[in-house]
């Protein structure tokens, strides 16, 4: 496929700029309506925005930048459509602000599109000064100019870091077990990179590991454990609670760089039995993707 | 002595100082000296393959290795460890001395590396559960793997490739050595007692604890404990009567492996297998007889073995002594395996001119030597670097010296009592 610009995806009859609506449900309904009014879609305009209704901003709508990209897979639908609306003022909703949406409806036939047209847009919206000046256009065919105007081809190749939520919760060598435990606790996550002194990443711990620390090493070596008819290992988990978490980390195993391709980043996973991986870059950790990320955002999209 | 035999002895020394000082890996050099002796002609491949392999000893090796993984997965040893916990009330002191003995019986019939793989990680569990230092148990444990090992010709890897090499039977071994493996054992068990005992004192609470264990949860699959029972009391039935019966041991131990593979359908042979037997271990061997075939080939045996002979002039009651501390000196700080694979030949070499009859006692010298000689130091067997490190991951750790110091303890009365036995019942 030749490098395609996102503006040329654009319809500018689709473009709303500093809309007043600020509730979802009724921004999703006059998206899809427009579209729907313009476009000859396979579904009803009610089944439409109850699909969209259906999933929630964090399930790999909304991005950090404040970008919303709602998107539906339409049968019988040969086209991809994109509609732009930027509302007066940033929406604020419990997973973030909202400064734009972006919906997408393109047929079952070729998902990469999809998610080319994902890549581009985060791209874009990472570029402070470009994005903000898009934000604050008043005529629709100035926004989309402008959009042409930028570098934001829709690429051949996905990476990992154009589509991935850029997570950064991290641990230092010198930290406890117990915070370690409170990080666990306050972040419903599984893989923990550790760093060192020099902010690089020197280790990492998963969730099972925490938790195996109260089986001494031994029981690793034992053929079960049924016998043990009270058996404690919590509390020896609890009484490690100040040790470092250095002493307890494994060595970095398998990562990846913000230049592999998502598909890459699934197969390494799948090859090394891991269900999430870093992404890491001179020795510093840009982030995690899990098996997870990767099905809300690209089988389900 | 002409140059190709120079350049054989210097490149043995060299392959045995990488194998002693662990530098290498000791599978790479095994293999790689057999290589360069393939590929200098020092033994032509043919010959190497055919005459100085002894197959006999890989196969018993590889099934061995098989019906160990299958009867590991019936729980069948922790189930009696426990059992022997609880039938000494909680004692620590009984259940030293028990673990001690069972240790020995189970490395008689297994290798020992795997018997303290089962019963070191059971003991550990055992000893915290009493609030006493697991050291004590492993120590013994190991020591009395190496010990109990002596007793049968599949107890020990120096036993295999001695009983293959000299075709002394199964029932040989235990005819000549079970009794005075045993003595040792006693001899050793009590020696262990008074080092140890003050060491084992529990509480009533924690005592307690130990009687709460449950020990038949540890039976999970009774069907297969039951199948593996049979096949093996047919193994060692077999094994009795290889005399009668003309059977190599390996050709027994593959029946028996071939049975226990049939009833463990569940799991996948492929990687059965591939878990299982240790391939690394396998070429070890096989590295090693190419190595001392080639040694043999190039005449450096036979020279060695007439200078045994000169020295000794012919006494085979003084090489039988000195072969007891030489081999058991040497064990202690380099693996057994391929000193006694060297020394096979030389003996053999006596055995030629001497007859089959008069060598006998430097067999059992050898034997006895080369398996009590492990426990001289921490590094003198398998079993105990494995155990030692079994109970380091535990955040257990055990120095060189402490295990040292009781092991060359009961490795010296173990080749005292060796000489005497040998100088008793065989001149």
């Amino acid at each position: 496929m030749q490098a395609m610009h996102l503006s040329s995806l654009i319809d500018s009859n689709l473009v709303f700029l500093q809309s007043e609506l600020n509730d979802l449900h009724e921004i999703y309904e006059f998206m899809s309506r427009q579209i729907t009014e313009r476009y000859p879609l396979s579904e009803s305009q009610e089944i439409i925005i109850d699909r969209l209704s259906q999933r929630s901003l964090d399930e790999g709508i909304l991005f950090p930048t404040g970008v919303a990209i709602p998107h539906l897979h339409l049968d019988n639908f040969n086209d991809t459509v994109i509609a732009v609306l930027v509302p007066a003022k940033p929406i604020e909703t419990k997973c973030g602000v909202i400064k734009m949406f972006v919906m997408v409806m393109n047929g079952t036939h070729d998902n990469t599109l999809y998610l080319k047209i994902l890549r581009s847009l985060i791209k874009m919206s990472k570029d402070d000064k470009f994005y903000e000046k898009l934000l604050s256009q008043k005529s629709e065919k100035d926004f989309v100019e402008l959009l042409g105007t930028g570098d934001f081809a829709v690429k051949e190749s996905v990476t990992v870091t154009d589509l991935m939520e850029l997570r950064t919760v991290s641990i230092k060598k010198t930290d406890t077990i117990k915070d370690l435990g409170k990080l666990y606790n306050d972040y419903d996550i599984n893989y923990i990179p550790v760093l060192g002194n020099d902010g690089k990443v020197i280790g990492e711990v998963v969730l099972m590991d925490y938790l195996m620390l109260g089986f001494p090493n031994y029981t690793k070596f034992i053929h079960t454990l049924n016998f043990l008819k009270s058996f404690e290992p919590f509390e020896k988990l609890i009484k490690m609670g100040s040790e470092s978490v250095e002493s307890i980390m494994r060595p970095m195993g398998v990562s990846i760089t913000p230049q592999t391709s998502i598909y890459e980043a699934l197969w390494v996973m799948n090859k090394h039995g891991r269900h999430e991986i870093p992404i890491i870059e001179n020795g510093y950790v840009l982030g995690v993707i899990t098996i997870r990320n990767i099905f809300r955002k690209v089988v389900r999209g | 002595m002409d140059t190709q035999m120079i350049l054989a002895i210097v490149i043995f020394v060299g392959c045995y100082f990488f194998i002693a000082t662990e530098k290498i890996n000791k599978i790479i050099v095994a293999l790689a000296g057999a290589v360069i002796y393939m590929a200098l002609g020092f033994v032509p491949q043919a010959k190497a393959f055919a005459h100085y392999i002894d197959w006999n000893v890989v196969f018993l090796l590889i099934g061995m290795m098989i019906m160990v993984g299958v009867i590991r997965r019936t729980g069948l040893f922790e189930y009696v460890a426990i059992f022997l916990a609880k039938k000494a009330k909680g004692d620590p002191k009984k259940i030293l001395l028990m673990l001690f003995f069972i240790t020995g019986i189970f490395s008689a019939l297994l290798d020992n590396v795997t018997t303290v793989v089962i019963i070191t990680p059971i003991s550990i569990l055992i000893a915290v559960e009493m609030g006493i230092s697991p050291l004590p148990f492993v120590i013994t444990q190991a020591i009395a793997s190496n010990i109990g090992g002596t007793a049968t010709l599949i107890g020990d890897p120096p036993n295999l490739m001695i009983g293959s090499a000299a075709g002394i039977s199964f029932f040989g071994f235990v005819e000549n050595l079970a009794l005075f493996v045993l003595f040792n054992m006693i001899i050793s068990s009590i020696v262990m007692y008074l080092f140890f005992r003050k060491k084992l004192v529990v509480s009533n609470e924690r005592r307690a604890r130990i009687m709460e264990f449950d020990e038949k949860q540890m039976i999970t699959d009774k069907g297969l404990l039951i199948y593996s029972l049979i096949v093996f009391a047919l193994f060692l039935t077999l094994l009795f009567l290889q005399d009668i019966l003309g059977l190599h041991a390996a050709t027994i131990a593959l029946i028996a492996a071939t049975a226990l593979m049939l009833r463990s359908k569940k799991v996948n042979v492929d990687d059965f297998i591939s878990e299982e037997v240790e391939w690394g271990t396998i070429i070890f061997f096989i590295g090693l007889f190419i190595m001392v075939g080639a040694l043999e080939e190039v005449g450096v045996i036979g020279l060695m073995s007439g200078k045994i002979m000169d020295l000794t002039h012919g006494n085979m009651k003084a090489t039988a002594m000195s072969m007891v501390w030489t081999a058991g000196i040497a064990s202690a700080f380099i693996d057994n395996i391929p000193f006694v694979a060297t020394m096979i030949p030389m003996i053999k070499d006596i055995s030629a001119s001497v007859g089959v009859e008069k060598v006998m006692p430097l067999w059992w010298a050898l034997s006895l030597g080369a398996c009590f000689g492990g426990n001289g130091t921490l590094i003198g067997a398998s079993a105990n670097v494995i155990s030692a490190g079994i109970s380091k991951k535990s955040n257990y750790p055990i120095s060189f010296w402490t295990f040292t110091k009781y092991g060359a303890v009961i490795t010296v009365i173990n080749l005292i009592t060796s000489t005497a036995f040998i100088a008793w019942r065989y001149f």
